[in-house]
This record gives C-alpha cells, sequence and structure tokens, in this order.
C-alpha cells in the first residue's frame, strides 16, 4: 500500500543527491526525506502488527466475519476481500432484510384478540418508548435528589418548558379538531348513499315481508275452506322464511360495506392524535418533575418537616399544661425520628427495562455460580470414581429432564420455609446494605428464580466434567506413572488441565440453558426481571403490550448472544487444540 | 549378572478364556552403557515389550530387573521416550521438559532448573522454540521435545519406542545422529526398538530380533562389530555392514514366511470320534510332534499333489 509513496521518495532522494545545489540545503532535504522513508516503514511494520492484532481479536470474539474489512481496510488483496464481504455479509444482510420484509407483510394480515401482529417499526417504537421512560425515571430521581440552587434553576427551566409545551398542544389541538371535522365530512359523504340504500332495502323487504304473510293467511284460509292441499301451504311458509332470509343478507351486506367503511382508518386524523397525545404526554411528565422539584423534592420535604418540628419544639416551650407539654414533646420526636427518615430516602424508582435486564442477569449469573460451584467438584469426582458416577447416574438421569416449572414451585416452598419472615430476615438485610447489590432489591423471589436456575443448570457442567475427566488420554496418564506423580500433583497437573476444554463446553452450555430458564422461572414467580416484564404486558393488554413481548423476545436473545460469546471467548483461553467451537 | 535383564517374561492380554498370548519367554539381558536394537514387525509386541521395561505393565510369568532389583513400578530412573511423543498439550515445551526435571530434582532452585532445562533443549537443537505448544510444532520438533524431556530426567536407561519412525527420511537421519552424538557424550544404557534395519545397524552395538506375533520371542542377537564413529556415507560400501544388513534381512523375511506358511496351513479338521481301544500290546504311538507334521504333510497341496 505505501509501496508507491515510498518509491517516489526513493526517486526524490535520488535526484536531490545529485542536484547541484549549496551542501547545507542538501543536506537538510536528504534528512527530512530519510526520516519521511523511516516513518513510513515503521507506518509499514506496525500496520501490519496492528491489523494482525484486530483479525486476533475477531478471531478470539468469534466475529471472523468482519475479517475480510479489516483485511480490506489495510489493503491486502481488495479483489478476494470484496467478494468475501459479498458473499458472506452482503448476502446474510439481505437474507435478514427478506425476512424482516417478510414479517412486515404478513403481520397486518392476521388480525389477532390483542390486536395485529406488530410489524417492526411497531416494535421499535415499543424499544424507544421504554428507553425514554427509563430516561424520565432517571430525571425524577435526579429531581427528586436535587438541593439548593440547582433545583431552583431546574425548577424556573421546567415551568417555562411547560409553558412552552402548552402553547405548542393548544394548537395541535386546533389542528385536530379540524381534522376531526374533516373526518366526520368525509365519513358522512361516504356513508350517505349506502345509508339510503339501506333505508330503500329495508322498506322494501318489509314490503314483501307484509305481503307474504297475507299469502300464508290467505293460504291457510283457503286450505281451511278445502280448496289447496296442505302441501301448497307448507310450501307458502318455507317461501316466506325464505324471502326474509334472502333479505336479511342482502341487508348484511350493505352493513358489512358500511362497517368497513367505518373502520377504514383516516390517515390525517390518526397523525394528528398521535401528535396531540405525544405532546400531552410530555406536559404530563413535566408537570410532574414540577411536582419532584418542588412538593416531593426530599430536601423540600425535609425542610417542611424541620418547619413543623421547629413549630412544635416552640410550642413545647410555650406550653402551659401538662397535657399539651406531653402532646407537643411527642409530636417533637415523631419529628425528629421522621426527619432523619426522610434524609436517608431514596426515590422508589418504577421498574424500566434496563433496572429489569440488570436484575436478570444478576440472578442468571447467581444461579450459574452456584451451579458451577456444585457440578465440577462432584463431577471431577464422579470422573475419578466409578463407584460415584454409578451412584450418581440415577440421580442425574432422572432429575435432568424435569422442567424448570416444577423446579420452581418446589423450590417456593422448601426454601420458603427458611424465610418465614423475609422483610426482617438478616440475610436479606445483610444484601440489601452491599452498595451495588442492595440497589436490585434482593428478596426471596430472586432466591427461588437463583436455585431454580442452579438446579436446570447443574447437569450440562456436571455430565461434561465428569466426561472430561474420565476420557484422558492413556498417554498422559502413562507420563504421569513414569514422573511418579502423586495424586494431589496428578490432579492439578495433568487431569484438570486436560479435561478444560470440556468443562467449558459444559459451562457455557449450563449458561445457555439457565438463561432459558430463568426468564421462563420469573414469569411465574414474579421475581423482578425480563420474564416479570413479559408476564406483565401480557397480563396488561395495552396497546403496546404486544410490541413490547416481541421487544423482550429481542431483547433476551441479544443477552443471550453475548452471553454464549463471552463463553467461547473464555472457552478459547483454555482450549489448547484450536478446535473450532460450534455456532 | 547384566545390568538390564527380562528373564522368561511372559505377558498377555484379553480374559481368561479368550487371551491373547502377546509375548512368550521373553529372555534378554543388556549390559551397562550398552547400545541395544530391537528390530520387529509391526504389531509384533514390541511397544509391550518396552513398556515391560519401563514397568508400566507386569509380566504374567517371569521378572525384569535392573542392577539385580526386580522393575516394581515405572520411575524417572527408566527414561521411556515413547512412540506418540506424549507431550502434554497445554503446556509448552519448556514447562513439558521442566515438569519432568522437577520431579526428578526437587531440589533445584529456579535458576538451575531453568539452565538445566535449557541445557537439555539446546542439546536436541530446539531452543528456539522453547516457549511453543506442541500443537505449534513439527512433528521432528515434538519428537526432539520428547527426547529432551527423557534427557532432562537423567535416567540411568533409556528406552526409545520406535522414536523416528512417525517422521521423514531426512529429519530421522539428523535425530539418528544427535542420539548418537548424545550417546556418545554421555554414554548410559539404551535399549531402542524399530523397524528399520539399517537404522538399527547404524546406531546399535546388538541387534535383537523379535519374531512375529502372537507369542512372540527374541530371537538370537546380531552384534555389530562396526567400528565406531559410523559414517552413514560410506557404510554403504562397508562389507560388514552389507552383510549384517543382509543377514538380519534375510533372518526377518524368514520369519514373515515361516508365520504365514503356518497361518495357511493351520486347518481345524474335525477328528472322528473314537473310543480308546486297548493296544496294550502294540509298539509305542508315533511322538506327538511327528504326527502333527505328517498331517500338515498330509493335507499341503503341493505334497499331496506331486506324491
Amino acid at each position: 500500500m505505501w509501496g508507491k509513496q515510498s518509491g517516489w521518495l526513493a526517486s526524490l532522494t535520488r535526484s536531490l543527491s545529485s542536484a547541484e545545489g549549496n551542501f547545507e540545503v542538501k543536506l537538510l532535504a536528504y534528512t527530512f526525506t530519510h526520516l519521511f522513508l523511516k516513518l513510513i516503514t515503521m507506518a509499514e511494520n506496525n500496520s501490519d502488527k496492528i491489523k494482525y492484532r484486530i483479525i486476533r481479536f475477531l478471531d478470539v470474539t468469534g466475529f471472523t466475519v468482519f475479517d475480510p474489512i479489516v483485511r480490506l481496510c489495510f489493503g491486502e488483496e481488495p479483489k478476494k476481500q470484496v467478494e468475501s464481504i459479498f458473499k458472506f455479509l452482503v448476502i446474510p444482510i439481505f437474507f435478514v432484510c427478506c425476512c424482516l420484509w417478510a414479517w412486515w407483510t404478513i403481520a397486518p394480515n392476521h388480525k389477532t384478540k390483542s390486536g395485529e401482529v406488530p410489524t417492526p417499526d411497531a416494535v421499535y417504537d415499543s424499544a424507544m418508548i421504554n428507553h425514554i421512560f427509563s430516561e424520565r425515571e432517571r430525571m425524577k430521581e435526579t429531581d427528586f435528589l436535587l438541593v439548593g440552587e440547582a433545583r431552583e434553576a431546574t425548577l424556573a427551566a421546567v415551568q417555562a418548558d411547560i409553558v412552552a409545551q402548552q402553547a405548542v398542544l393548544d394548537q395541535l389541538k386546533v389542528t385536530l379538531l379540524r381534522h376531526e371535522q374533516d373526518y366526520n365530512q368525509l365519513l358522512a359523504a361516504r356513508l350517505a348513499p349506502l345509508q339510503d340504500e339501506l333505508d330503500a332495502l329495508k322498506a322494501t323487504n318489509q314490503k314483501t315481508a307484509a305481503k307474504n304473510k297475507a299469502l300464508v293467511v290467505a293460504t291457510a284460509e283457503a286450505l281451511e275452506a278445502g280448496t289447496i292441499s296442505s302441501d301448497e301451504l307448507l310450501t307458502a311458509i318455507r317461501q316466506e322464511s325464505s324471502a326474509k332470509d334472502f333479505g336479511r343478507a342482502a341487508e348484511s351486506v350493505i352493513k358489512d360495506q358500511i362497517d368497513a367503511i367505518r373502520s377504514d382508518k383516516y390517515k390525517p386524523l390518526q397523525e394528528a392524535r398521535l401528535d396531540v397525545n405525544a405532546v400531552a404526554d410530555k406536559v404530563q411528565f413535566l408537570n410532574k418533575r414540577v411536582d419532584f422539584l418542588s412538593k416531593s423534592n426530599r430536601s423540600m420535604k425535609v425542610a417542611t418537616a424541620e418547619a413543623k418540628l421547629e413549630s412544635s419544639r416552640v410550642k413545647l416551650s410555650d406550653a402551659t399544661s401538662a397535657k399539651e407539654a406531653l402532646y407537643e414533646a411527642k409530636k417533637v420526636v415523631r419529628g425528629e425520628d421522621s426527619i432523619e427518615r426522610l434524609e436517608k430516602q431514596q426515590y422508589a424508582s418504577a421498574m424500566t427495562v434496563y433496572l429489569q435486564v440488570k436484575r436478570s442477569l444478576f440472578t442468571v449469573f447467581i444461579g450459574f455460580i452456584v451451579a458451577a460451584m456444585i457440578a465440577i467438584p462432584v463431577g471431577i469426582l464422579c470422573g475419578l470414581s466409578p463407584i460415584a458416577m454409578a451412584c450418581l447416574t440415577p440421580l442425574i438421569s432422572i432429575f435432568k429432564p424435569v422442567s424448570p416449572v416444577v423446579w420452581l414451585l418446589i423450590f417456593q416452598i422448601v426454601v420458603g420455609a427458611f424465610f418465614p419472615d423475609p422483610e426482617s430476615h438478616p440475610f436479606f438485610l445483610f444484601f440489601n446494605s452491599l452498595p451495588l447489590i442492595g440497589g436490585l432489591g434482593v428478596n426471596p423471589a430472586l432466591i427461588f428464580s437463583a436455585c431454580t436456575v442452579a438446579m436446570c443448570a447443574v447437569w450440562p457442567a456436571l455430565v461434561n466434567t465428569a466426561l472430561g475427566v474420565s476420557s484422558i488420554d492413556k498417554d498422559h496418564m502413562n507420563v504421569a506413572r513414569v514422573l511418579r506423580l502423586n495424586f494431589w500433583e496428578r490432579l492439578t497437573k495433568i487431569i484438570i488441565p486436560s479435561a478444560m476444554p470440556l468443562v467449558f463446553a459444559g459451562l457455557r452450555i449450563s449458561l445457555g440453558v439457565g438463561w432459558m430458564v430463568l426468564i421462563a422461572a420469573e414469569a411465574l414467580s414474579s421475581s423482578d426481571g425480563l420474564g416479570k416484564f413479559v408476564w406483565d404486558e401480557y397480563q396488561n393488554g395495552s396497546s403496546f403490550s404486544f410490541a413490547n413481548i416481541i421487544y423482550a423476545c429481542f431483547v433476551v436473545g441479544i443477552i443471550g448472544f453475548f452471553l454464549d460469546r463471552m463463553m467461547i471467548v473464555l472457552q478459547r483461553f483454555v482450549s489448547f487444540d484450536d478446535g473450532k467451537s460450534s455456532l | 549378572m547384566s545390568y538390564l535383564e527380562i528373564a522368561n517374561a511372559s505377558v498377555g492380554f484379553g480374559s481368561y478364556d479368550n487371551r491373547t498370548e502377546v509375548l512368550t519367554d521373553v529372555t534378554l539381558s543388556v549390559e551397562e552403557n550398552e547400545f541395544v536394537a530391537i528390530v520387529g514387525f509391526s504389531g509384533a509386541g514390541k511397544s509391550t515389550l518396552i513398556s515391560l521395561l519401563a514397568g508400566l505393565i507386569h509380566p504374567d510369568k517371569g521378572e525384569i530387573r535392573i542392577g539385580g532389583e526386580v522393575i516394581q513400578e515405572p520411575s524417572p530412573r527408566l527414561g521411556i521416550m515413547f512412540q506418540n511423543y506424549s507431550l502434554l498439550p497445554w503446556l509448552s515445551v519448556y514447562e513439558n521438559v521442566a515438569l519432568a526435571v522437577k520431579q526428578v530434582f526437587p531440589q533445584f532452585s529456579k535458576r538451575e532448573l531453568r539452565a538445566h532445562v535449557e541445557k537439555y533443549l539446546a542439546m536436541v537443537s530446539l531452543t528456539p522454540a522453547l516457549n511453543k505448544k506442541p500443537a505449534e510444532l513439527s512433528g521432528g520438533m515434538r519428537q526432539r521435545a520428547s527426547l529432551a524431556r527423557t534427557l532432562a530426567m537423567q535416567p540411568e536407561v533409556l528406552l526409545l519406542d520406535e522414536p523416528l519412525s512417525a517422521l521423514d527420511a531426512l529429519t530421522r537421519a539428523v535425530i539418528q545422529d544427535e542420539i548418537i552424538r548424545i550417546w556418545e557424550d554421555d554414554k548410559r544404557t539404551i535399549v531402542m526398538i524399530t523397524n528399520d534395519v539399517d537404522e538399527a545397524v547404524l546406531m546399535a552395538d546388538r541387534i535383537v530380533p523379535l519374531t512375529l506375533g502372537p507369542r512372540a520371542t527374541l530371537g538370537s542377537a546380531f552384534p555389530v562389530q562396526l567400528p565406531r564413529p559410523r559414517n552413514r556415507t560410506n557404510l554403504n560400501t562397508n562389507r560388514e555392514f552389507r552383510r549384517l544388513r543382509n543377514d538380519i534381512s534375510k533372518y526377518m523375511v524368514n520369519l514373515n514366511e515361516e508365520a504365514k506358511a503356518r497361518s495357511e496351513s493351520q486347518v481345524v479338521v474335525d477328528l472322528p470320534t473314537m473310543m480308546p481301544v486297548d493296544f496294550s500290546a502294540l509298539p509305542l504311538q508315533p511322538a506327538k510332534g511327528r504326527r502333527r507334521v505328517s498331517l500338515t504333510k498330509a493335507l499341503n497341496p503341493k505334497t499331496s499333489f506331486f506324491k
């Protein structure tokens, strides 16, 4: 890549050295070009090093599909890289876009109880809504904690914003009214002819019905008179009922047409409604912010409580009767207690998606680490001793296929007995006082979910560890015998390093299983997390819930993907046979 | 009493009624600092023989003795170099050799250990590959690393189990020279198993052939009187070398043919059920061996056809 430049510089150097001119200028020019050449060669060598470092990073993390892009940037064999990029990046991206397009076209055609199946843009909108919601919660939290001048300044800014937004809202409402009127006019215009047709049809049908009824009565009288047989009476009755049905069918055709026209969406009106809703939503939020900055602000609440305390103290000092003194003294003490509590109060944030993701990850890691701590030692024991393997095989075989739902219910009962009074149990008090973890709210539901995850994730790790330990190359064992290693050295220097790849393969499967199990367990045990998010959305039934559920599906999938990648990287670090890890 | 000896050892595998006798009645005496080569066909039981010598398996009958004591279990005194190198793949070459050295010389300090390992790696010319893992090395380099590990243990006896059979001819020549050089620098007892007669004649003091399995045994030894140092290039013109090589090759080929003949003519014949008759008045029955010989002769198409 730099070859041409270096060649040009080389020729320049040569021409310089052969040119006439005074010595100092030539020397300066010479050293300059030399330094420049050196810089370029250094860049060349370093650029190679950087390139291979990037490529190795991509290889270790398993993103080898981006390899040709890196190589293209560094100018290596452009034609081959472009081919690679086309085959392995462009075509797959095109395929994914085709799937998205298929989703986009098929979704609106399927009408369910909970509304339409959302299209990708509806899912994206719900993602944005969740994001905005969590942003707002954060703003509310900062507002809650603001003190002094900053608070005053923010309050003023928010109030000014409210005024501006209100003006916009009024304007939009005017537009909305206009659109509504237009829509009503349009609707009336379209419906009028159909309505007339319907009325006319109804009139005709009524007339026919009356005529047929008279005919039937006449036929019945004729039968009584004996001029016609009973068959004719029956035919007349049948004719009457079939005419009625026919009339009703014709009416319903027109009614369906009318309904279809009514349910047609008038786009400008829809958009106007959405705009109004958006701004109204914003105004409502700003009002809430004002509230958090003035009345519900922590410092303000503390200030009002202190004022009350002061007045109580004054009243206490001015007290004349014992009863009044006692009353005021009690108020003073209560006031001091409440001030102490208020100062430590944190903002009780509503659950946002990101908090739930954090909680889910926390739970799955606890479950996974517990599972690994059980599976690896037991697995090593099973691998080393065939008797232990024979003892544990029936347990493993029977408990491996059990569904996580069953484990969750069992654990809720069994583990719940340990915590009869969860609020004041020292276990939870300890965990909730830890700095990072306390914010997530450790409660029994989290313990149940973590236990379920552990119970289901222990089996793949256990089986793989036992397999890895028991299938050590005979040659390695011979080396251990020749070198006369004792049991502990054999275990740590030969058996465990040799079994590491399989152990990590098992851990990777465990983490994947654990993540899947966790979402199900959270949905059922209402432990805060992504599972609970999905379950709440399902029970909620708001207009966004279906899109939210699909959004949650994607979030779960993407997080699971990154967890898996992380385990692949760890697996690569301990594997020594350069084996290709699976997809 | 020789330094290393196998006294009438027999080894077999399998269950009681389905036994395969691999080695039968094997006797070998190796003097101290002698280079013995054992040649044999593949599958004859060469690796079993070396495992016996190393103490990795126990003979069913007979004993293996080193310096008079029976070998009970493997130890670093009997340095065995496996046929498929047996380097631990998660350790680098340096760490592999260091593991062995730490076991044999636990009293070494860190610096001494490093010096010792580097000395032996330099001996096999593997210093540039000090920190590489076995997966990153070629076959020849892995073999040399394995040799370095075995030598670094400073064993009294070196047992080489077909060390060069997995290499190409050129690398083989290089490592043969290295083994000879190391042995000449620092003489110790070596028992080498090989299937290449030329290699055996070039390197060894004594060549012992292993007959074909099953039930293989050691044939009579061929002493190699060629003076050392032996030059590969003009060895081909050496009469003694050619005689030895032809003798051994002929012997091995004969073994092969006998075995083939034996297997071809081994027919299972159902003898008719007979009640024993009292022939005490008649002369003695012919010897068992002769009856079998006459049976094979009778059934061999060549003899019976051209009667």
